[in-house]
């Protein structure tokens, strides 16, 4: 029917070009006009005249080339197998039109609904091949250190000061892992978008190369393929640094709230694991804050998992409002970081507690004695010569008190140590008695877990000294006016 | 007369032909379209289990009446009743020796024995009826050759004969069945009568006559084993018009000799006869063109029923063809 409809031109043309036409075309011959009809099919000769439905196919209203199926009829595996990289992986959105959140540049086209296709990144012609085959071939521009997604998606590249993820940065050598899972280094090793993303062929969520939700293993690992399991732990015991645990639930008395500050949702990992994401957001962190999901400083965020620890607020143990001049270990004034960051960091600290005060040599009770000596923001609160001794054994420990390894964890072999009688982020064992930084402390407060008047807390180590009540050492019924060196009385 | 006269008779009459003729034209298009070969479906194998089917991309019947079904991406031979009912799955991806990385065709031999084309592991996989790994043939390469691109496999069980398709290298290779011992190559690069571009599907029809899909050249090619390997006739070409191609993928013969061709982007299949001439279009029935899903391969089984793999759509529709 073809040769039928265009029969009528045969007479002129024959007229005007007889002398020049060789009819004979090579059998089987190469022709350029069908090499590029393979995928600009509207250049057939069969469309040079009528707009409508051929015989066997259906013809779209759109002239689009290069939509999803056109690039499937060969990379289905009979001339290049593109089935599991990009039809079966969370590959890069076509066919839908662009959120707000990008911005598509004039030259990357859209089909005639505004939809992205293939097309819209990857072109068959004119494509610089400079760099590499592997990173310009069929894309519509050179790819040098993912410059083609910055394109589109602007405002990623502006560093952890914008809340996004640093790029650029030089690694000294890129990690393995990465390089493995298909991510790709910077020209100089730097970080680019794709060391962390692949537009097609990731079968994680966000297109990440390596996934950050794995429960089996490290719900961390991509992350952790460059900021390492445990930051900074130096084999030198007494330097060791450590960061926040993740991969662990969450405590059951969190309180996430809808929201974060940043307008995500809480991030949990399988089984409600906490993860890296679940503090931070690489590309919708808080401006210049660590890329954490919330605002201001520590103790929000913090405060979201350890809910009890709020009752330090207004206690002398909330630094952060008694001196917020001082300074952590890190230089960090405490009232541009909160009550929590005073003491503690989240990351390269020290010891498991993740301490952010010196000196620290091992012991938690020189922990204490940072501020609690002559020269300390504590120095009103020394501990004294004549204190209760620390760092002995008990045999038969009460489960009520808890006793600490020499770095401070909690442990039923460890010592007695000070916060084995101290809570040191709740003034009384009352609950009701917040107390004030104002007002003096006594055998029924003072950080301590129990009461001293009542004898409740010395009564749960030293039971056998209990029989002295009743006796005429009970100084309670014996002199209960008198007064011991430091003008306390038992009334 | 003058000259101006005559050169305006010899217009008039010229533009009086060409809209004679373009008149006739449009009659002609404006026929009814005949040539449409109605087929009625029978059942559609899909899914299964919890990874269903993914990319399929063959399909073949057992003496037994278990219809094998190559899962491209999933690595794995999903079998099926011939009702259509799950009944399990052998292989599992990678680049171990009894592996495979995405497949792309499959064969049986006279013993039910499963011929795999490995493509992504270069190598032909040998697997038993029920499913253990039996061999492999590893694919020759050199290095005027790019890594070798095994797609599919046919046996010619009264030559003994296996046939594979080097997509790559746009050949075809030919081994001894027992003895996998390499024969030849036919083909190799060509737009022209003596090879191919990108070679993808084979099938051999109940002559021994081989078909090759030659995708990039929008032809089926014949390759008769008796006359020393030589090529054939050709079918089809380019265009998209009844009898022409645009994506050929999948071929099939019947037991009458009736060359059936899956196009791919068109969605289309036709139908040859013996000569290569066209034949019809399969329709839906209702006098329109069917419409597939990226029809990719094609098989008659032992029964005459003829399943599509619709690739994409990932799943293999099954059909009975009117007579």
């Amino acid at each position: 029917m073809k040769q039928l409809r265009l029969i009528w031109l045969f007479p002129l043309l024959a007229l005007i070009l007889a002398p020049t036409i060789s009819w004979a075309a090579p059998e089987g011959g190469q022709n350029s006009s069908k090499e590029c009809a393979m995928c600009h099919f509207r250049w057939m000769e069969d469309f040079l005249e009528d707009k409508g439905q051929r015989y066997l196919l259906e013809i779209p209203e759109e002239r689009a080339v290069s939509k999803e199926m056109m690039c499937y009829s060969c990379h289905d595996g009979s001339i290049s197998d593109s089935r599991f990289r990009v039809w079966e992986t969370n590959r890069h959105k076509a066919g839908v039109v662009p959120s707000e959140k990008v911005t598509i540049p004039e030259e990357y086209p859209l089909d005639p609904e505004g939809r992205m296709q293939c097309v819209t990144c990857h072109s068959a012609h004119g494509v610089d091949t400079r760099i590499t085959m592997a990173s310009a071939i069929f894309l519509r521009e050179p790819n040098i250190d993912s410059s083609i997604c910055q394109r589109c998606h602007k405002g990623k590249e502006t560093g952890p000061k914008k809340g996004n993820h640093p790029i650029n940065i030089e690694f000294k050598e890129f990690p393995d892992q990465v390089i493995q899972a298909g991510g790709k280094p910077g020209k100089n090793s730097t970080v680019i978008c794709e060391s962390c993303h692949t537009p097609h062929g990731s079968t994680n969520d966000d297109f990440l190369i390596i996934p950050n939700s794995e429960a089996s293993l490290s719900q961390s690992m991509l992350c952790e393929a460059c900021h390492g399991l445990s930051p900074d732990l130096s084999s030198n015991k007494a330097l060791r640094r450590y960061t926040h645990p993740i991969d662990v639930e969450l405590p059951k008395d969190a309180d996430l709230p809808e929201k974060w500050d940043n307008g995500e949702k809480p991030y949990l990992g399988q089984g409600k694991y906490i993860n890296c994401r679940t503090c931070h957001s690489p590309h919708n962190g808080t401006d210049d804050n660590h890329l954490l999901v919330q605002f201001a400083g520590g103790d929000p965020l913090c405060l979201t998992c350890h809910t009890s620890k709020e009752s330090i607020y207004y206690t002398r143990h909330d630094i952060s409002e008694l001196f917020p001049e001082d300074e952590n270990s890190a230089g960090v004034k405490t009232i541009d970081k909160g009550a929590c960051n005073a003491c503690h960091f989240m990351h390269k600290g020290q010891g498991p507690k993740m301490w952010a005060r010196d000196p620290i040599n091992g012991s938690i009770d020189e922990m204490c004695s940072n501020c609690h000596n002559k020269d300390g923001i504590a120095k009103e609160a020394l501990i004294g010569d004549k204190t209760h001794p620390v760092g002995s054994t008990l045999e038969n420990a009460p489960e009520s008190l808890p006793l600490f390894t020499e770095a401070g964890k909690r442990s039923a072999n460890g010592k007695v140590r000070c916060p084995t009688c101290h809570d040191v982020h709740r003034w009384s064992p009352d609950s009701n008695n917040p107390g004030h930084p104002e007002v003096p402390g006594n055998g029924n407060n003072s950080f301590l877990r129990k009461s001293v008047t009542t004898w409740k807390l010395c009564q749960s180590c030293h039971k056998a000294q209990a029989a002295i009540a009743g006796t005429k050492h009970d100084l309670r019924l014996a002199a209960p006016d008198e007064k011991n060196i430091k003008d306390q009385s038992l009334k | 007369m003058s000259n101006l006269t005559l050169l305006n008779t010899v217009r008039a009459t010229a533009l009086l032909t060409a809209a004679c003729l373009l008149l006739i034209t449009q009659q002609l298009s404006a026929a009814p379209r005949g040539d449409l070969l109605p087929v009625e479906p029978v059942r559609v194998i899909e899914g299964g289990d919890k990874l269903g089917l993914r990319h399929p991309s063959n399909v073949r019947m057992t003496s037994d009446n278990r219809i094998l079904v190559l899962d491209g991406v999933s690595n794995r031979v999903v079998i099926y009743s011939y009702e259509g009912k799950f009944q399990g799955s052998f292989g599992r991806g990678g680049s171990a020796d009894d592996e495979l990385s995405y497949p792309l065709g499959m064969t049986l031999d006279a013993k039910d024995n499963v011929y795999i084309a490995d493509s992504g592991n270069a190598r032909v996989q040998i697997y038993s009826p029920d499913g253990k790994h039996l061999d492999q043939i590893k694919l020759p390469q050199s290095k005027k050759q790019k890594r070798p691109d095994p797609t599919d496999v046919a046996i010619d069980n009264q030559r003994q004969l296996l046939y594979v398709v080097d997509n790559e290298n746009h050949q075809v290779l030919v081994y001894s069945l027992k003895e996998q011992k390499f024969i030849r190559t036919i083909g190799g690069m060509s737009h022209k009568q003596d090879g191919f571009r990108w070679p993808f599907s084979l099938y051999i029809d109940s002559a021994g006559t081989l078909y090759i899909v030659d995708v990039i050249n929008t032809r089926i090619r014949t390759i008769l084993p008796e006359e020393g390997f030589n090529f054939g006739y050709d079918i089809g070409g380019w265009g998209v018009e009844k009898g022409e191609l645009f994506r050929p993928k999948g071929v099939a013969v019947n037991a009458k000799g009736q060359v059936f061709i899956a196009d791919s982007y068109l969605g289309v299949i036709q139908m040859f006869d013996k000569t290569g001439k066209f034949q019809a279009v399969l329709s839906d029935g209702q006098g329109k063109v069917k419409r597939f899903t990226t029809p990719t391969r094609l098989y008659f089984d032992n029964n005459g029923l003829f399943y599509v793999v619709e690739m994409f759509a990932n799943r293999i529709s099954v059909y009975r063809i009117a007579s």
